[in-house]
């Protein structure tokens, strides 16, 4: 298969749009053995092409046919092909436009108010605007590329992103600091769903599926303690170890977890079983790249050793975030019920992203990286729910 | 079925989907290769596609979902209430297809499996649970009761992928083969000569890498913006420059060397670090991609006098603006797995096509679609 080998003339002059910059970055000329550089046109011609190629490879002796990453100027990279600004923007890109519009992501709000409209009643979406404090990087999968930490692009149209599932999992993080009242726990489980290995040996022992006790007992702890974060104490591992029975596993989970059952109901409720969550999360796609180096210090020479190269989004960076929530599950209960409880979801939801501002998403957030503002803070409902303090109902 | 398609008892609706997610419609087994969790894919081109069954399941759910959220506050959930009514009562503007009268006695357990099959069709009435055997979706879908069974009046057809989306170095362009254009009736164009060869709009830019794959340009394909009319996914709408076509041989591969691979582990709670032998792999339809396959919908009205049982039925218009008033769920709620975190995701269009203008098209054409009327034989 030869012929198919895509080996790339690419001027890096005109490196223009994201899509050219990319495929420069992941299929540049690797000058991998003599009898590749002299089958391209001519030396010159190489040389103007990959001004990277520096040295006189053919009459060096000492050329490893290796190359590798190390011996990349990236620097070079950085300045000539990032841009004297170090900062790539590319607004304008027809990639960025296009996985915008596949997607589904709203540039305002009044068409995403016209589709809530079409949803079952207590339906809402969240859409804000927000803007990066500090870099955000998320590793991609992508193993062919010019530095070793490229930054997570979706992978048909290799625009960089944050995953819906990045956004799923950062904001269910940030919920779980808010978990001290039960009524938040039920909250957590409606929203973003429930189906561990946990809630199922609960869920098949409650309905007499199975009559497994001790894998029921370690389950809940699991549960409590792995899946919700909360703290445990002696008193209840202890209380846990004792139990015989389906009720005691009710009233644990009435006394410690759960508003529905304290309120004096025999029944699991619809929290604690298998379900999918209600909220819907959509990617974020960014119009801007740089470079960030970490450069690890040896501990007793209190020098760099080797720098560690990572493509960023730059702070200052604008994303739009948009999530929907459908109470699919709601269509059979008391409209003041469900109405509670979506009110419930919503003012939860935004105290989390709240919460999530300061944690930050993706990668590195422990060097302060991912950190965002939230700007223009949107709600849209179709019905009379109360919108949480702080944030706008869509119409207005 | 010649006979019956010029009675005009079944309309074909031909249907196009953009994926706005990458969508996983797992297996469910495991297959020998570098991904843990695999696709459903066409057996013999080995193409990943959208099953028909997935379509009609999600499809039922969501057509009850429309139909239960219409119900006016006190009839949504008190079944009994609803008994003496007349169906315009129950119902929140309503549009034609909700006022079906078997609508009377629609729940949303008449989608998803049937939880009561041993019940009689009367004792389904009034039950909390399993189908009613009465509403639209019943019919339109399909039940089995005690006394009495009832093929569905829509027949779902998989979803084949189009227009394929691959990153090259000029951005995105979708692939699609000379085949496939003509099976959605656009028969002037023809495949490279050359098995090794593609066509794009332009036609003369030398080379261009399909992924891993470098291929020469042979030349122009004759697609204009009038062709591709129909693919207007509201915003996004796909050029004829982003279209390149490529040898059928090719298809498959550059279709599965470009599947969305996504490795992923799951993250432990407290300690905030991936879990130990929690990492896994999978595949998915990227992103992008255009698929189409259709629906047809029988008319059964003649057998309504045959067995009286099953009257009333619902009408192809009304089914037909069923699927229609339900499709947008497919936006949010989407088809396959993992559907909250940004996976399944999907924009349809239905195309309405009267069988006898349908027939009358292939018949001026001559093209080869022996094998798309055999699939719609049924």
């Amino acid at each position: 298969m030869a012929k198919f080998e895509a080996l790339l003339k690419i001027n890096p002059q005109k490196v223009e749009n994201l899509s050219e910059y990319i495929t420069y970055c992941k299929y540049y000329f690797k000058p991998k053995s003599k009898s590749k550089v002299e089958s391209y046109e001519n030396i010159e011609k190489l040389k103007q092409d990959f001004p990277i190629v520096h040295r006189n490879i053919l009459s060096d002796s000492k050329y490893k046919k290796n190359d590798t990453l190390k011996d990349f100027p990236l620097n070079w990279l950085k300045y000539e092909i990032i841009g004297n600004s170090k900062i790539k923007t590319f607004e304008n890109d027809s990639n960025l436009k296009n996985s915008k519009q596949i997607s589904g992501i709203y540039g305002n709000t009044n068409d995403l108010q016209a589709y809530i409209n079409n949803l079952p009643k207590y339906s809402f979406a969240i859409w804000f605007k927000f803007k990066l404090k500090t870099p955000y990087f998320s590793k991609d999968d992508d193993e062919f590329y010019i530095i070793q930490n490229p930054i997570l692009k979706e992978a048909n149209f290799k625009v960089p992103m944050v995953r819906g599932s990045s956004w799923k999992g950062a904001l269910a993080h940030a919920f779980r600091e808010l978990l001290g009242e039960k009524e938040k726990i039920e909250s957590f489980l409606r929203i973003f769903g429930a189906g561990s290995e946990s809630i199922k040996a609960l869920e098949s022992y409650l309905f007499d599926k199975s009559k497994d006790l001790k894998k029921t007992q370690e389950h809940l702890l699991e549960f409590i303690l792995f899946e919700l974060g909360l703290k445990v104490d002696k008193v209840l591992i202890e209380k846990i170890k004792k139990i015989k029975n389906k009720e005691e596993v009710l009233n644990i989970l009435g006394s410690k977890l759960s508003q529905k059952l304290s309120e004096n109901k025999k029944h699991l409720p619809l929290e604690f079983q298998t379900h999918k969550g209600r909220a819907i999360f959509y990617p974020t796609y960014f119009d801007r790249l740089t470079f960030e180096i970490i450069n690890p210090h040896d501990r007793r020479k209190r020098a760099g050793t080797n720098p560690i190269h990572y493509e960023v989004v730059p702070k200052g960076t604008e994303g739009i975030f948009q999530s929907i929530y459908i109470p699919f599950d709601g269509i059979l209960k008391d409209n003041n019920e469900l109405k509670n409880e979506v009110n419930k979801d919503l003012n939860n939801l935004c105290e989390a992203f709240e919460i999530l501002t300061e944690i930050g998403i993706g990668a590195k957030t422990k060097l302060g990286w991912g950190r965002f503002k939230i700007e223009d803070k949107k709600v849209c409902v179709n019905s009379d729910l109360e919108i949480p303090e702080r944030w706008t109902k869509c119409q207005d | 079925m010649s006979q019956q398609q010029n009675n005009q008892l079944v309309k074909e609706i031909k249907i196009f989907a953009l994926t706005q997610d990458p969508i996983y419609i797992g297996t469910g087994g495991y297959t020998i290769g570098r991904v843990d969790n695999t696709i459903v894919r066409d057996p013999i081109t080995n193409v990943p596609k959208i099953p028909g069954s997935s379509l009609a399941g999600t499809w039922r759910y969501y057509v009850a979902l429309e139909l239960q959220s219409h119900f006016k506050d006190e009839f949504r959930v008190n079944l009994k209430s609803r008994i003496k009514k007349n169906i315009d009562e129950l119902l929140n503007s309503p549009k034609d297809w909700m006022k079906f009268e078997g609508n009377k006695f629609a729940k949303i357990k008449c989608a998803g499996q049937d939880d009561l099959p041993n019940k009689t069709l009367d004792e389904s009435k009034s039950e909390e649970s399993g189908h009613c055997g009465y509403c639209i979706v019943c019919k339109g879908f399909g039940f089995s009761k005690k006394d009495l069974s009832w093929q569905g009046q829509i027949y779902f057809i998989d979803l084949n992928i189009l227009f394929f989306p691959v990153f090259t170095m000029k951005g995105t362009k979708w692939i699609t083969t000379a085949s496939k254009l003509k099976e959605i009736g656009l028969n002037s164009i023809s495949s490279p000569a050359d098995e090794n060869k593609i066509k794009t709009n332009n036609g003369n830019e030398g080379h261009l890498n399909l992924g891993w794959l470098y291929l020469e340009i042979e030349g122009t394909h004759s697609i204009r913006n009038e062709n591709l009319a129909c693919f207007n996914f509201g915003n996004f709408q796909l050029n004829p420059e982003d279209i390149v076509i490529v040898p059928e041989s090719l298809f498959s591969h550059i279709v599965n060397s470009n599947l969305e691979v996504r490795t992923s582990v799951s993250i432990d709670p407290i300690t905030g670090a991936a879990k130990e032998g929690a990492l896994f792999t999978s595949e998915a339809i990227p992103r992008g991609t255009i698929l189409y396959g259709c629906i047809r919908i029988f008319d059964k009205l003649a057998i309504k006098g045959i067995d009286c049982k099953i009257a009333p039925l619902p009408s192809i218009n009304h089914l037909e603006q069923a699927l229609n008033d339900s499709k947008h769920f497919y936006e949010t709620l989407g088809i396959g797995g993992m559907t909250t975190r940004g996976f399944g995701r999907l924009k349809i269009i239905l195309l309405g096509i009267n069988s006898t203008e349908k027939r009358e098209n292939e018949g001026n054409t001559k093209s080869s679609t022996n094998h798309t009327g055999g699939d719609k034989s049924e």
